[in-house]
């Protein structure tokens, strides 16, 4: 017997005992199962804005939970050595939902994230977790390429509070010669059903002489879906495959970055120790809303929050933020 | 002020060490440094030429600065064979790298000096999982060998005994009490220390996911090469005393203290005298305590931080020296601050080179997890003059 496992886009034909492309997945019993359900690689605690997330909950505390295996094969992949070796041999850790939300609690997190590799290859687990945390009063986000079919994202949705899609390319044929698949209209198709109900922001690896043309169009693409989303874009530092390739000139990319600023405002620029693109400021009045440090790899540290709610203080215009509670895109 | 200076490869920025900011125009010593940075990127961890770098910077510093005392630290045989299987990388033909780069300075610079092997690697036997708990458990690193235990029961603490991998488990107040810790320890200290058996590492929250192929021993000794017949640290006994011999040298001779990791008594190549890397029935490993321990003379809890130390509670905005890790002085009471006369570092160790070496200028990797963001150097502006 065999059967497709729905999870991600490759729709892997799976038979008993056997599993697919991210080898997390199995058929069991006639039916597609985790076969590591809630083990995993890492557990760690960190500042939100680490993972990344600038606009969610800001200055917070996260349980960051690392699984292993993933549905694409990027060249650069900075985490190979648990997205794309034998997951069994990484998820080493056992911990049921109860325990990682004491984790949680007891280290002072306000949310759980799932950070390290694809969560499309732990659904089952995830939503058991986000289930769980909500119970308790914590947030579930996930950080995704976002390779998944409508289902999974209605199915993720219902309970994880925010999402980060990262955006690799802007056409088909970077797509496929970065990651292996084509994911331009699909992950497109999954930021804007994550948006309808989760808090979403994105990330683009900048590949200079592969991806950096192509930015115009995925902020074309934001600005389309809706130009406050907050936009994260990395310094690739190349790993895997392409450890050989140069790294982005920041300089370059720093000027292409401020045209594309205009249009997608809450957009940073980081993975490159002391970045001063990694504030929050007020597209309109220019205030400094959020001030905050890169110590070199994604996201950064907020080292001063001056945005008490969502609104700016120096003119009042409304900032995206997830604060506990959103409600869907405007 | 100490200016930090870091360099990304074709992009640089300058900043207050203390508050993370940008600083205003570099000072002539600091624009000497961020040439110095332009011309010496970083290879990598993992490349084997970590030791050359070290050299070639170390050498490049001594031509405009002319430091009398040296602090420097090669790596390559701790990265290569911790985190690569073996047969990876040649060990022996590594250590030839290493202490051929070591003599080249030596040679070059006309220092004499004082060689230290951090201690011998070991196969991994197993990691003791310490999830599961009624209380919760933390363990930071690569390869912890302390595990920090929270509000466990007794349960708990049965388990934890009864586990043959572990050889100690230490309630905060006997630990401190034992090794007179100093009162922010103590506050820090986790309700209980657990202590690991050679050849096991405990994995909680905290731990490295990265494979891990072969981890520090617990080495009672340490070798010790020293140059200089006439070196005080002829009669050092523990590496407690090098501080105190190191500064003592520096009286009649140009000296560098070279730390070599990943080799220890099995394999050190020079003629070497051992000393004792203990405190009381605790072994130094590689990391932070060898680092500080030697830099200040000081065993570890004479430091605030204890092992399984919970760096996320220190994720407030008002943490000083953000770019220095958990540490919220540098340098402090080491031999580089305590030396009068011109110094300088440069090593393969990240964070821990700026935060026990006390130098003049300082110049490090910018690594993280094996990541190679670029190169640091911190420059003591006010003993410099600027």
């Amino acid at each position: 017997m065999k059967k497709n496992c729905n999870y991600c886009e490759r729709g892997c034909l799976i038979s008993e005992e056997d599993s697919g492309f991210c080898g997390v997945y199995t058929l069991s019993g006639g039916k597609i199962r985790e076969k590591y359900p809630d083990q995993y690689s890492s557990i760690g605690t960190s500042h939100i804005e680490g993972v990344p997330f600038f606009h969610v909950l800001p200055a917070s505390r996260t349980l960051i939970l690392g699984g292993a295996g993933c549905t694409m094969d990027c060249e650069y992949c900075s985490n190979a050595y648990v997205a794309r070796t034998s997951p069994g041999e990484s998820l080493r850790y056992c911990l049921p939902p109860e325990e990682a939300v004491k984790y949680a609690l007891r280290t002072g997190c306000s949310s759980i994230a799932f950070a390290i590799n694809e969560p499309a290859v732990a659904v089952p687990t995830i939503r058991k977790i986000a289930v769980t945390a909500k119970e308790y009063g914590l947030y579930t986000g996930i950080l995704t390429n976002g390779f998944m079919p409508e289902e999974t994202v209605k199915i993720l949705r219902r309970d994880i509070a925010f999402v980060n899609v990262s955006i690799k390319a802007g056409t088909g044929d970077t797509y496929r010669s970065l990651t292996g698949v084509d994911g331009t209209e699909i992950v497109r198709r999954t930021v804007g059903l994550f948006r309808e109900s989760v808090f979403t922001e994105v990330s683009t690896p900048i590949i200079q002489g592969r991806n950096d043309i192509e930015l115009p169009i995925i902020a074309g693409f934001i600005e389309k879906i809706d130009p406050e989303i907050p936009w994260h874009l990395f310094r690739l530092l190349p790993e895997y495959r392409m450890a050989d390739e140069m790294r982005p000139d920041i300089g370059e990319i720093s000027r292409q970055l401020l045209e594309l600023k205009k249009h997608v405002p809450f957009l940073y620029f980081g993975n490159f120790v002391g970045s001063e693109w990694v504030n929050t400021e007020c597209p309109s009045c220019g205030r400094l809303l959020i001030e905050r440090l890169n110590f070199g790899g994604c996201g950064a540290k907020c080292v001063q929050n001056l945005l008490p709610g969502s609104v700016c203080t120096g003119c009042g215009r409304t900032i995206p933020l997830f604060t506990g509670k959103w409600d869907g895109a405007a | 002020m100490k200016t930090g200076m870091i360099d990304v490869i074709d992009w640089q920025i300058s900043l207050n060490m203390k508050t993370g900011r940008q600083t205003g125009p570099l000072q002539p010593i600091e624009k000497a440094v961020s040439a110095l940075l332009n011309r010496h990127p970083y290879p990598g961890d993992l490349q084997g030429s970590g030791c050359a770098w070290v050299t070639d910077t170390a050498l490049d510093i001594l031509q405009w600065y002319q430091p009398e005392f040296m602090f420097l630290g090669y790596c390559d045989l701790f990265f290569s064979t911790v985190f690569q299987p073996p047969g990876a990388a040649d060990r022996k033909a590594l250590s030839d790298q290493v202490f051929g780069q070591i003599e080249r300075f030596k040679k070059e610079s006309g220092f004499e000096v004082i060689i230290l092997g951090l201690g011998n690697l070991r196969p991994v036997e197993s990691t003791v999982d310490m999830n599961g708990l009624d209380g919760w458990c933390e363990a930071v690193g690569m390869t912890p060998q302390y595990a920090g235990i929270f509000s466990p029961s007794e349960a708990d603490l049965r388990r934890i005994r009864g586990d043959s991998r572990t050889c100690g488990l230490f309630s905060r107040d006997v630990f401190c009490k034992t090794f007179d810790a100093v009162p922010l320890f103590r506050e820090r200290c986790p309700d209980y220390l657990a202590y690991a058996e050679d050849g096991h590492y405990f994995r909680a929250l905290g731990t490295t996911s990265r494979p891990i192929f072969r981890m520090p021993a617990k080495d009672r000794f340490l070798p010790l090469y020293i140059s200089s017949s006439e070196s005080g640290a002829a009669s050092a006994e523990t590496i407690l005393d090098l501080k105190r011999c190191v500064l003592e040298d520096l009286k009649s001779a140009r000296t560098a203290l070279i730390f070599t990791e990943g080799i220890g008594t099995e394999e050190f190549p020079l003629p070497f005298r051992k000393i004792d890397c203990t405190m009381g029935s605790h072994s130094y490993a590689h990391g932070e305590g060898h680092y500080h321990t030697i830099m200040t003379g000081e065993h570890f809890p004479r430091r605030p931080y204890p092992p399984a130390y919970r760096a996320y509670l220190d994720d407030h905005g008002g943490k000083p020296y953000p770019f220095s890790g958990y540490f919220e002085t540098i340098g402090e009471r080491s031999m580089g601050a305590e030396f009068s006369g011109k110094s300088a570092a440069v090593g393969a160790r990240s964070i821990l080179t700026h935060a026990a070496a006390g130098t003049d200028i300082i110049v490090e990797c910018f690594a993280r997890a094996l990541y190679n963001h670029g190169v640091m150097a911190v420059v003591d502006r006010e003993k410099l003059g600027g």
